[in-house]
């Protein structure tokens, strides 16, 4: 059940633009204001290398899964310990992911209903869509992306002529500081590049192409910044108002004609991009927790993470409160240590770990480039 | 033990988890989401539409009156106005849900009206209950109005079920001939929560007297619809008055959230001139004469507008230099003799003279206008945003010795390029 | 086993349970007794006279010493397909297939020819799958005249077909035809497998098969292709699938399946790529049309009346007033109303049919709105969805199933129901994979070089490779 390259940067640019779009640029502009486009495109930026660097690692895992990687690396006590390090970083994403799900559906959608009822549909479609394994969620990804992409670039451009690039200057004004703290403290919305790690083993390198990750890459980054754009050059001063910001640019620039307000069903799409990604980072979460506690069957942590999805429901009312509490110092540094730090570590235990054995590990890899351009004549179609 | 343990919770969950109890399960759950929409009403029933909604502070009460979409035999729009009055917004909105037993639906409103003493006293509570809890549209548009609430709620009612008319289309339109911008929630937020807190928006005005640029539409009297706090309107039955509601052209704004001063027509446009979100415009020069003019009044048109703005700051002295570039076209010339003109077909009727002329005038309405904005201290050229962001440094240094009075101190340049058409 | 002429015939007979239609004749042949036993329903007489009858009541040379069998077989039976039999269960076997068994006394083994009757409608174009421009044969219901439409079009020695017997009680004769050397060598076994360890009475119609031959046996979607036209089969053929043909149906089964394949119509390749391309579109706003509609309009109605432009909500608020019922019952009572009338209506006579239209669709539908039942959106909204059912019509049946649930879990949950629906289907068929082919290919997964004839077509000469979505012989993907 591996999926192919494509298919992994399709994942890649979902999980980049997945969290960006609801209350992050509306919170990054309390601290860093008209920088705030700047803090998220650094961000992006450091996350898209970190994804070469994850997929170096997983190339030199081979076969293995994360955890096995991880145990010829470090022992097995320290790879449990990062793994729940992991389950942490992807139990907040969910969190993250549902709570936002769930304020969006509610405010933009609803007007009186029962969340609880709401969320078991999500609930059979999050448990199918893990059990069924990685490779559904990559073709869901690849079926849906498109027209989220569309949806997307749609809204930009309908609300791009109400733009003042004005309120964007002056730049730096307050110096980098605040950025950096802006940065550290919303860093746990980015971190997009985290579930790799679950994925060890599971990709098929042989049709990889790095210019076509570079690619949805950038182009997650450009429809970030775009809508960024948008939304602090149409709301300026207004933006921490906004908590919602693709439906809110949707709206905003809905005025008269009537057939805008069809926009919406665009803006809906965006409930579908939220579900893949809870689906990915629930499969993570439910993965994770079969490493660490030694699960043969994958019932059981479906169930676990199902059962925490159906949690989410009954914490929190308050948007702004929930992302205080649980956004703020340790989202972050778990984020931190999760993403940024344990990619290096890795790296450089498996350096020390190679370098005895160096050239035959050369020999090795010249076989393994040899053993890659044969197998990329064969032409690869079911993943 | 344990694995025989393990094996026993085993087969429980695979019972439980069996093809045909999990059909089972399905199934129930399918029953619960779908007995309750069995017996569910359309939204559009449960809860009153509101399309449009006024509000205003009389004798101490917030007063509201809404226009409530109603279904009717044909296929055309019919609405029915409802009014409340509290001690809060709250309340008088409430007032309206309890005495007609829906819900207020705002979701389609697309006009929030302002009465003058509302404005008076501040606008923003009110906007801010509206849209944060209401979940007004902050995109809907913002008038301000006079005359009576009840009467320019029905008069506005009855300008679309009459004349097929919508007021917050005439006011959207005003933003390209007479508006620098939206007139809706949103930007009146941005302008408000901006440094110099000007807020803009439309008036409407609502007489009994016939006027030019009125539009005529049918009154009504005023019924009690039974509760105490709530009156209730509807279209038809009782003896009609007659009503006008007019734009013409007037824009009220506000400083603080608090309405400042209206301007007229003509300072609107004067400013319009200035800035680049408004697209259209005319001048108007007089006296115009040369080989093909003699003492012609020139109403000139403005197809196109570039505008570029330069702050600097020369010896500490801020510079406020403005590049206008129009193209034009002359739309009505009016002269005592067109003989001489209408047989120069060929001719380029944008003379030197003309172009003279224009530059003249505008030169003069810029003045005109920077006066009468270090007058009444309001910032109508974006001249602290342009200064804050291209000269940030010098500015605020600026700001700190002139304070509130920035406009005062300010060097005003204008550079003004006119050419036709073609 | 040795032969009498005439207790052997009687002992068929008796097999056979006395049957009527058990016919014989006796011939004195050179002094021995020859019986001719065969069904006479499905012998063609004239050939019985002429090949049988005829060559041995007029057979005059010396046969002295010789063995009247091979006599027969060698120089007096004039048919181009004579078997020997040296049981006597598999010679009736056959004689029930058409054979004509010859019974020659005191011989140890019999002659079966082949003198099946074929009776078969003539050749018409498949109600199911009309052209505008393109060919206009369709299949029949003989397996025979099936495959002589195929050979007409497969002039190659690559042209496999493999004929067996299915069904315990009807011996119906399956042939699989694919090419050898462009199908992929794993699925022919692997349907080949599969068919011939069909334990069944009878093979009815090809889609007695189906249900063997599917991977997700209870599942609502189709897994296995099916068509009613040479032209159709030959193309599939030639992009690596596999033929199930079976006696006595006119429609011929297809493997691998991808639900593109219905997207595509062989229309499609009869005219401009541009045109093509876009139908495709229609076709694709035609299922979502179809499933969704009467869902998302519930949903609306019920929870997000927000999202409706204010001149439209005003269109509805009108024509909903008063009505009786509760919009979700309203809706599921006209599609109720709807289906009746379909079923109906294929089920009624052709003559009966045209007035049943009228007065469903006309009168009912009239008067129900007119009443106040119903309203007109509502009507309008169904009719549509059930107008763009067939759009794809080899999807239909499963569209009207999905559009019901469309409407429950609308109606339960609004348009977020209604996404999460779409993500669950497309979840569901993502891992439909069967004989080697994902199901949602080349979609997902996304196969650049299908993408010639997937969504949109090029020309013909642009198509030079067979789609890699269809599992097929790699060596073989480039067309030559």
């Amino acid at each position: 059940m591996k999926i192919n390259y494509r298919q992994l940067s399709i994942i890649t640019f979902m999980s980049f633009i997945a969290l960006k779009f609801l209350a992050l640029p509306s919170l990054l502009y309390l601290e860093s204001k008209n920088m705030s486009m700047f803090v998220a495109l650094a961000l992006m930026i450091i996350d898209g290398l970190y994804v070469f660097v994850i997929l170096d690692l997983m190339k030199k895992s081979g076969e293995k899964n994360i955890y096995e990687f991880m145990k010829s690396c470090l022992g097995k006590v320290i790879s449990k310990i990062i793994l729940i390090l992991l389950i942490l970083k992807y139990a907040l994403v969910i969190g993250n992911i549902s709570k936002g799900l769930e304020f969006f559906v509610v405010e933009n959608l609803y007007s009186e209903y029962n969340w609880f009822v709401f969320v078991l549909p999500l609930m059979i479609l999050i448990g199918f869509m893990i059990y069924k394994g990685i490779r559904n969620i990559a073709r869901v990804s690849e079926m849906v992306c498109w027209a989220i992409v569309i949806g997307l670039i749609y809204i930009a451009l309908k609300a791009l002529s109400g733009i003042d690039v004005l309120s964007f200057l002056p730049f730096f004004l307050d110096g980098v500081q605040p950025l950096l703290n802006s940065a550290y403290r919303h860093i746990s919305w980015f971190g997009s590049a985290t579930f790799l790690f679950m994925l060890f083993g599971f990709v098929d390198f042989r049709s990889e192409k790095k210019l076509k990750m570079i690619k949805y890459i950038i182009f997650a980054i450009l429809i970030v910044q775009l809508l960024y754009f948008v939304f602090y050059g149409l709301f300026e001063i207004t933006s921490p108002t906004h908590n919602y910001c693709i439906s809110d640019i949707s709206q905003f620039s809905s005025t008269y004609s009537a057939i805008d307000e069809l926009s919406w069903l665009v803006v809906s799409m965006w409930i579908v991009a939220q579900a893949v990604q809870l689906a990915l980072y629930s499969y993570c979460l439910a993965q994770a927790l079969k490493f660490l506690f030694d699960i043969k069957g994958n019932i059981l942590p479906i169930i676990i993470v199902i059962l925490y999805l159906l949690m989410w429901s009954f914490i929190g009312e308050n948007t702004i409160r929930m992302e205080r509490i649980f956004f703020s110092h340790f989202a972050s540094i778990v984020t931190l240590l999760a993403q940024y730090i344990l990619p290096i570590i890795l790296e450089i235990v498996y350096a020390i770990k190679h370098r005895k054995g160096k050239n035959s590990s050369k020999k090795r890899v010249r076989d393994e480039n040899k053993a890659k351009i044969r197998d990329k004549k064969e032409v690869k179609v079911n993943i | 033990m344990k694995t025989k343990q393990k094996s026993e919770i085993k087969k429980k969950l695979k019972s439980i988890f069996s093809p045909k109890k999990l059909v089972l399960w399905l199934s129930i759950l399918i029953l619960i989401f779908t007995v309750p929409a069995f017996n569910k009403s359309a939204m559009s029933q449960t809860q009153a539409i509101v399309t449009m909604l006024c509000v205003d502070k009389v004798d101490d009460k917030i007063k509201v009156a809404a226009t409530v979409l109603t279904p009717s035999q044909d296929k055309k729009a019919n609405f029915q106005v409802y009014s409340g009055e509290g001690d809060t917004l709250g309340y008088a909105v409430d007032s309206i849900s309890l005495a007609i037993g829906k819900e207020m639906g705002f979701a389609q409103c697309k006009i929030m009206a302002l009465g003058e003493n509302i404005c008076k006293e501040g606008v923003m509570q009110a906007l801010d209950y509206m849209t944060r809890t209401k979940k007004v549209g902050r995109n809907a548009v913002l008038v301000s109005f006079t005359g009576d609430i009840i009467d320019f709620t029905q008069a506005v009612a009855n300008l679309n079920l009459e004349k097929s008319l919508r007021l917050d289309r005439i006011v959207s339109f005003d933003k390209r001939y007479i508006l620098t911008q939206d007139s809706n929630i949103e930007t009146f937020y941005i302008g408000y929560y901006s440094p110099i807190s000007l807020g803009i928006m439309s008036k409407v005005k609502l007489s009994t007297n016939e006027e030019f640029n009125a539009i005529e539409v049918a009154g009504s009297d005023v019924g009690n619809a039974g509760g105490s706090n709530s009156d209730m309107t509807s279209t038809g039955g009782g003896q009609e008055d007659k009503k006008f509601i007019m734009n013409d052209g007037t824009v009220s704004l506000f400083k603080q959230g608090k309405h400042y001063i209206d301007m007229s027509l003509d300072e609107v446009k004067k400013a319009n001139i200035f800035v680049n979100d408004a697209q259209k415009g005319t001048v108007v020069v007089d006296n115009v004469t040369d080989h093909i003019y003699s003492d012609a009044k020139v109403v000139v048109n403005i197809l196109k507008k570039d505008i570029s703005i330069e702050p600097s700051f020369n010896n500490d002295t801020p510079v406020y230099k403005t590049d206008v570039s129009l193209t034009v076209f002359i739309d009505e010339v009016i002269e005592e003799n067109p003989s001489k003109r209408l047989l120069k077909r060929n001719q380029d009727f944008l003379t030197n003279a003309l172009i003279e002329k224009i530059k003249e005038k505008m030169e003069t309405d810029m003045r005109e206008i920077v006066a009468y904005c270090q007058d009444y201290k309001i910032d109508l050229l974006g001249v602290y945003k342009h200064f804050y962001a291209l000269e940030n440094k010098k500015f605020e240094k600026y700001l700190d010795e002139k304070g509130e009075d920035y406009l005062s101190g300010i060097d005003y340049q204008i550079n003004i390029k006119v050419k036709s058409e073609n | 086993m040795k032969i009498d002429a005439v207790k052997t015939v009687d002992e068929i007979k008796k097999k056979l349970h006395d049957s009527g239609d058990l016919k014989s004749r006796t011939v004195q042949f050179f002094g021995t007794q020859i019986s001719l036993c065969y069904i006479a329903p499905i012998t063609d007489n004239e050939l019985l006279n002429n090949t049988l009858i005829y060559p041995l009541i007029n057979f005059s040379s010396e046969i002295k010493g010789k063995d009247i069998v091979e006599v027969l077989n060698d120089r007096v039976l004039a048919n181009q397909e004579v078997t020997i039999f040296y049981d006597l269960k598999s010679a009736v076997d056959k004689m029930l297939a058409g054979n004509t068994l010859i019974l020659v006394d005191g011989a140890d083994k019999i002659l079966g020819c082949d003198l099946e009757k074929i009776t078969v409608r003539a050749v018409a174009e498949p109600p199911t799958s009309v052209v505008i421009k393109g060919p206009r044969e369709g299949f029949t219901e003989s397996l025979k005249f099936n495959l002589a439409l195929i050979r007409k079009r497969v002039k190659s020695d690559d042209f496999v077909v493999k004929m067996f017997e299915l069904g315990k009680m009807t011996k119906t004769q399956i042939a699989v035809v694919y090419y050898d050397s462009i199908a992929d060598k794993s699925v022919v076994n692997d349907v080949l497998k599969r068919l011939k360890s069909i334990k069944i009475d009878g093979v009815i119609d090809s889609h007695y098969l189906v249900s063997y031959l599917q991977r997700n046996k209870k599942s609502l979607f189709k897994q296995v292709g099916d068509t009613e036209k040479p032209d159709i089969l030959v193309a599939k053929m030639l992009e690596g699938r596999v033929g199930i043909i079976v006696d006595g149906s006119p429609i011929v089964l297809t493997i691998p399946f991808i639900l593109l394949e219905d997207l595509q119509n062989s229309d499609d390749y009869y005219s401009q790529p541009i045109r093509v391309t876009f139908v495709r579109a229609l076709r694709l706003v035609g299922v979502i049309l179809a499933v969704l509609l009467p869902g998302i309009y519930i949903a609306l109605e019920l929870y997000h009346y927000k999202i409706l432009p204010t001149e439209f909500l005003i269109t509805i608020m009108n024509s909903t007033q008063g009505i009786p019922f509760s919009p979700f019952i309203e809706i599921l009572f006209v599609i109720l109303l709807f289906e009746i009338l379909y079923e109906a209506n294929i089920r009624m006579p052709q003559y009966f049919g045209m007035a049943m239209s009228i007065v469903g669709a006309l009168i009912l539908g009239e008067t129900a709105v007119n009443a106040g039942l119903v309203s007109p959106p509502a009507v309008m909204i169904v009719a549509l969805s059930g107008i763009t059912f067939y759009i794809i019509p080899g999807q239909a049946s499963q569209f009207s199933i999905l559009r019901l649930l469309g409407v429950i879990i609308g109606a339960s949950l609004g348009i977020y129901g209604i996404l999460l629906f779409c993500v669950f289907i497309l979840s569901y068929l993502s891992n439909f994979d069967s004989y080697k082919s994902a199901y949602l290919a080349p979609t997902a997964p996304y196969i650049e070089e299908d993408q010639k004839d997937s969504y949109m077509r090029k020309t013909i000469d642009e198509m030079k490779k067979r789609p890699h979505a269809i599992a097929s012989n790699e060596s073989n993907k480039i067309r030559r």
